[in-house]
């Protein structure tokens, strides 16, 4: 019948609507002891839901504001981080609208087994997290010239 | 053994005959035997009595049939659906086998007072000529009374009794560490669609009372009860929970109603799992003695006990790091823990 069928569409559609308003999941670790800056660090943070499938590709971000008061840190420093995430791709500002995951994002947690068994060798072979950081990234760098 | 191990199959089996089969059983004798007596009844029949007894409200021959079957056979059905994935999942508990037994009394005292009151018209050329519904109410309300009851004594007793809840170990955050668990706890999509499905529904109907020029307070009542509804719906289908130093805080999407738990006034975090009915009577915002649930759906979550209050469950996915979290700035909040402060 008609009626059931629009019931349906209607339904699916405030559903949508609903999880505009839904934000994603998010597990911020920060230590002002360590020798990266902050918002670096909790750029690290998202980084990693992302890879570990927490946040998804179109999943918003909590707001700059509420992840601020959270951590206890500056505003503006959880703004860099997002913007830091949004120079990298992973991430989309828009004005008047919280920050979006990219699809580039799926790219990610596809990426998450590797990173894992790339980690775990570096691990046995007695390799440091920044060496191995810097390695990736010459290597990276040289593919792209 | 565990107590909160699956239940064995007669309970499941016992709760689809008498909340299911029988209820539907039921109701297609009855609407078999309103078909039959169609021919015979007065065009149009009586479907509404005045308290005086006298029939105030008529339509066509077929209502009394379908009204039967869309009522007697959609709720037992649309129990059904909601509570036997749930039963199959591991859930039970007195509220399943009351549920059960309401289901087949319902459908008893529908089947009871339709059919008995619409064949009493049978051979009468005028619906204002038939008798009060009286007898058909006394009748139809002892027999779902009856066989409510017996639908109870049917199934088993297998009350629900909760597993022992695991304290968390606190989260390892070393001396100046700060960390936020960000997580969101929602109804699934299929719940969420049926309560929509819900709502919408209702705006349908008051906007179709409106248009139809019904009189006045039947407008304004729909119109409270769509506002009412909406508002229930919204504010218990999702909500954004966060575990940060200050402590636990539980706010729905709508941003109204939200709960928090400052740090210093929890005395115990545990991660648990959750069982909907057995342990709170469903889902949504419960209250029950000793505990306040928001409880989406079966499965890991987290229970915060407080000081001087009621403990709160909330069913939400990667419980164990937000408890850890949370028992970490609890234990800080206390001073429990040397050198954090």
């Amino acid at each position: 019948m008609q009626v059931a069928r629009s019931v349906r569409i209607l339904s699916v559609a405030t559903l949508q609507l609903f999880e505009l308003f839904y934000n994603g999941c998010m597990f911020i670790r920060i230590d002002p002891a360590r020798e990266a800056p902050l918002f670096e660090q909790i750029a690290a943070s998202v980084r990693a839901d992302i890879v570990a499938g927490e946040l998804g590709p179109g999943d918003r971000l909590q707001s700059a504001r509420e992840v601020a008061a959270g951590l206890g840190v500056n505003l503006h420093t959880v703004l860099h981080a997002y913007q830091l995430l949004r120079d990298e791709g992973l991430v989309e500002l828009r004005r008047g609208r919280a920050a979006t995951v990219t699809e580039t994002a799926r790219h990610l947690t596809a990426l998450a087994e590797d990173i894992h068994r790339l980690a775990e060798k570096a691990r046995t072979l007695g390799l440091s997290a920044d060496a191995l950081a810097a390695l990736v990234k010459e290597s990276l760098l040289k593919e792209s010239l | 053994m565990n107590k909160t191990a699956r239940p064995r199959n007669p309970a499941l089996v016992r709760y689809v005959l008498v909340g299911l089969v029988v209820p539907i059983v039921v109701v297609l004798v009855g609407v078999a035997l309103l078909v039959a007596a169609m021919p015979a009844l007065p065009d149009p029949v009586g479907i509404h009595w005045n308290a005086a007894g006298q029939v105030d409200g008529f339509g066509a021959v077929w209502l009394p049939a379908v009204l039967l079957a869309a009522v007697g056979l959609g709720l037992p059905i649309l129990f059904a659906v909601a509570s036997i994935p749930a039963i199959r999942g591991g859930d039970f508990g007195y509220a399943f086998r009351f549920l059960g037994a309401m289901n087949l009394g319902t459908s008893v005292f529908l089947t009871v007072l339709i059919t008995w009151s619409t064949l009493a018209q049978r051979g009468l050329e005028d619906a204002r000529d038939a008798p009060s519904v009286g007898i058909a109410l006394l009748v139809s309300l002892l027999a779902a009374a009856v066989l409510g009851v017996a639908g109870w004594l049917l199934q088993p007793d297998q009350p629900f009794r909760p597993g022992v809840a695991d304290a968390v170990e606190p989260l390892a955050l070393a001396g100046d560490e700060r960390a936020v668990w960000l997580q969101r706890a929602s109804f699934s999509r299929g719940p969420l669609l049926v309560l929509s499905g819900a709502v919408i529904l209702l705006i349908v109907l008051t906007v179709a009372n409106i248009f139809l020029r019904a009189p006045g307070w039947s407008n304004v009542v729909l119109i409270a009860s769509t506002l009412l509804v909406g508002f229930g719906v919204a504010a218990s289908a999702a909500f954004h929970v966060r575990v940060d130093h200050t402590g636990l805080s539980i706010t729905s999407v709508l941003g109204f109603p939200r709960l928090s738990v400052p740090a210093a006034q929890i005395t115990a975090v545990e991660a648990v799992e959750v069982s909907p009915v057995g342990e709170f009577g469903g889902w949504g915002w419960r209250f029950v003695p000793g505990r306040i649930g928001i409880v989406l759906r079966r499965g890991e979550g987290m229970t915060v006990h407080r000081v001087g209050r009621r403990a709160i469950t909330i069913t939400v996915d990667d419980a164990a790091t937000g408890a850890a979290l949370l028992e970490t700035y609890a234990r800080r909040a206390m001073g429990s823990t040397p050198g954090t402060r």
